[in-house]
């Protein structure tokens, strides 16, 4: 197993290094010329040009891109804002935490409410909570969040003055943006395990199970369950790897101060060094969540794990 | 005759399809006597399988009577059904669906011991031993999975699970139909030592004539859901009196040069087994069909032990009757 996690490991790590050159190289090759962009149509040509020394943007591609890549992998400095004083590295580590916050809540509350539920309306197919099921995560999952978080500040903080409407602070405050990832998530959750469920449940070794004399409920949570749930983890993983990015459009309606937001405003402003230290920040976290995501199936899944035995086994008697 | 281990009357099976009603397993009267193996045969779709289960109870009978040594067991409560599970089980075709993909051959072997609360955790140990050893499995293969099996040694597995609790009746549901010539002759020989030993009694549903003539001593013809016909094997074989089981006997190729067997082609096609009229549902391919066909039939003995659904098998058959 320790040789399965480290192999992992030293596969993810030309991964991360890629991400990072492409992207740096796709930001690179967009035109316009940021030493014009911030000083605008009126500066002379010599300012123009102290400035972009001044950024650094005069220099050569390798250049920059070495330099680029010896400050993230040595210093972990992921540069400085064109636009702002700040270093990209410290806002992230104060937006980060809020971020973080809203998404792994609301998908946790997601994985709790949406899995047992899946579960039951598998179990007890074409019943009339299977329906309900079905009809609601149909409903939940095809409107778009943004939608929900304009009807719930309408209803709950304007109307019935609950909850505030944005910024953040109180524990208050992430209640309505937690809701709507919750919601969005929550359709798919329990839609994915419903039928992963049904596709197990139908299978002939749980039928094989039953004759061997358990109660149907005992085979659903021996025999079906932990199989049901490998797409599930795989599913799970793709979430939790792209919850910092999902919170975008949230955090714009929300006035939220997290990643989202940052990103929005750097975008916008094309304040290239911000939009290139968040995808690759975002890319690493990708990575390593997908990392874990691997660990996590081998241990689930006995048959990963045998094969990758059996794999170094093998290797090590061509050697010997 | 004594009173048989396992005797059906009437019993039924429907589905609810969108369509109406289908007629998986219809009025089936069967007798399963200790230490004999009754071979069921039918074509694919001929709720051959579906009787199995029924019997094994995975499916609730819709209607008639499931005898077990002379005790109705029909609709068995959850502490009947507990113990009918030790007596009764069953040996599915394809044993690597129906073996958990998570579990190592061990646990598979375990669940029915553990479930039956007989084996203290020592033995238990001893037991899966003495179990793999009983199926020609070698001990080494205790952590093995499924995938890493092949598909005689999976069989093997299945077989060992059934046998666990040492049970008296066991469903084989086309066990060696997935399997290769060679290791179909182990697996049945497999199966007919264990009959000897523990004096089993074996239903062997199969679609291939030259199995079950070789493991069984009676066998009954399936078609659509009905019996057709029930005889002693040996009997089958020689004097077939319905017509779809002599369409069937003709079917199996002969290594006779001098004596060429004439077959008999079946034409047309299956009727709906969904809301089917009554009457003889082989009538439709039947090149004997008379109007007589199309009303209800019976299974009557016309030969001792040997019992046919046919109204007109006395006039098709005059040189035997």
């Amino acid at each position: 197993m320790a040789r399965y996690i480290l192999r992992r490991i030293l596969i993810t790590i030309p991964t991360i290094l890629c991400v990072t050159i492409l992207v740096f190289s796709l930001l690179y090759i967009t035109p316009g010329d940021p030493a014009e962009m911030i000083l605008g149509s009126s500066a002379t040509e010599e300012e123009l040009a102290s400035y972009r020394e001044f950024l650094g943007v005069d220099r050569p591609y390798l250049v920059q891109l070495g330099d680029y890549l010896y400050r993230l992998f040595i210093k972990f400095d992921l540069g400085d804002s064109w636009l702002y004083a700040s270093r990209i590295t410290d806002e992230i580590k104060n937006r980060l935490p809020i971020t973080f916050a809203i998404s792994m809540y609301s998908i946790l509350i997601a994985v709790a409410t949406g899995i047992p539920m899946g579960v039951y309306a598998a179990v007890k197919q074409n019943g009339a909570f299977d329906k309900f099921v079905l009809v609601t995560t149909s409903v939940l999952h095809a409107v778009p969040n943004y939608v929900f978080a304009m009807i719930f500040i309408m209803v709950f903080s304007l109307q019935l003055n609950w909850f505030p409407a944005y910024g953040i602070g109180s524990l208050k405050h992430y209640v309505l943006p937690c809701m709507c990832i919750f919601i969005s998530n929550f359709g798919s959750m329990a839609r994915s395990m419903r039928t992963s469920m049904l596709e197990v449940i139908r299978s002939d070794y749980v039928m094989a199970a039953r004759a061997q004399g358990f109660s149907r409920n005992v085979v659903y949570f021996l025999h079906a369950l932990p199989n049901a749930m490998i797409p599930i983890v795989t599913q799970l993983g793709g979430r939790f790897a792209g919850a910092l990015g999902g919170t975008l459009i949230l955090e714009t309606i929300f006035s939220i101060p997290g990643m989202g937001l940052y990103v929005q405003g750097a975008i916008s402003k094309r304040d290239v060094p911000v939009i290139l230290g968040n995808v690759v920040f975002m890319s690493i976290w990708f990575c390593l969540i997908m990392l874990l995501v691997d660990i996590l199936y081998a241990a689930l899944d006995p048959r990963i794990k045998a094969q990758y035995i059996a794999q170094s086994a093998g290797k090590r008697r061509k050697r010997s | 005759m004594s009173t048989p281990l396992v005797e059906l009357k009437g019993l039924k099976k429907y589905f609810d399809t969108h369509k109406g009603k289908l007629h998986a397993v219809d009025d089936i009267n069967m007798s399963f006597y200790e230490g004999k193996t009754m071979g069921v045969v039918g074509e694919s779709g001929c709720g051959k399988s579906t009787l199995a289960r029924t019997i094994i109870h995975l499916h609730e009978p819709t209607d008639g009577q499931i005898l077990f040594e002379g005790k109705d067991i029909t609709y068995p409560n959850r502490r009947e059904l507990h113990d009918l599970r030790e007596q009764m089980q069953i040996i599915f075709q394809d044993p690597y669906m129906t073996l958990n993909p998570r579990y190592t051959i061990e646990d598979t072997l375990k669940e029915p011991l553990i479930l039956s609360g007989k084996y203290e955790k020592a033995s238990l140990d001893k037991q899966i031993i003495k179990l793999m050893d009983m199926v020609g499995l070698s001990g080494r293969l205790r952590m093995a999975y499924p995938h890493e099996l092949s598909g005689g040694r999976r069989q093997r597995v299945g077989i060992g699970r059934a046998i666990a609790m040492n049970p008296k009746f066991i469903a084989c549901d086309e066990p060696v139909a997935s399997l290769d010539v060679s290791i179909q002759a182990q697996i049945i020989n497999l199966l007919q030592d264990l009959q000897k030993d523990f004096g089993l009694t074996y239903m062997f549903v199969t679609h291939d004539l030259s199995v079950v003539r070789h493991i069984s001593h009676d066998i009954s013809v399936m078609y659509l859901g009905q019996l057709v016909e029930t005889s002693p094997s040996k009997e089958l074989f020689l004097k077939p009196l319905h017509p779809y089981t002599k369409a069937l006997i003709s079917a199996i190729p002969s290594t006779d040069i001098d004596h060429p067997k004439e077959r008999i082609q079946l034409k047309g096609e299956l009727m709906s087994p969904i809301e089917p009229k009554p009457g003889c549902r082989f009538a439709p391919r039947c090149v004997y069909a008379t109007e007589a066909c199309h009303m209800p039939q019976k299974l009557e003995e016309v030969l001792p032990g040997h019992f046919v659904s046919c109204c007109r098998v006395r006039e098709l058959n005059t040189d035997i009757l």
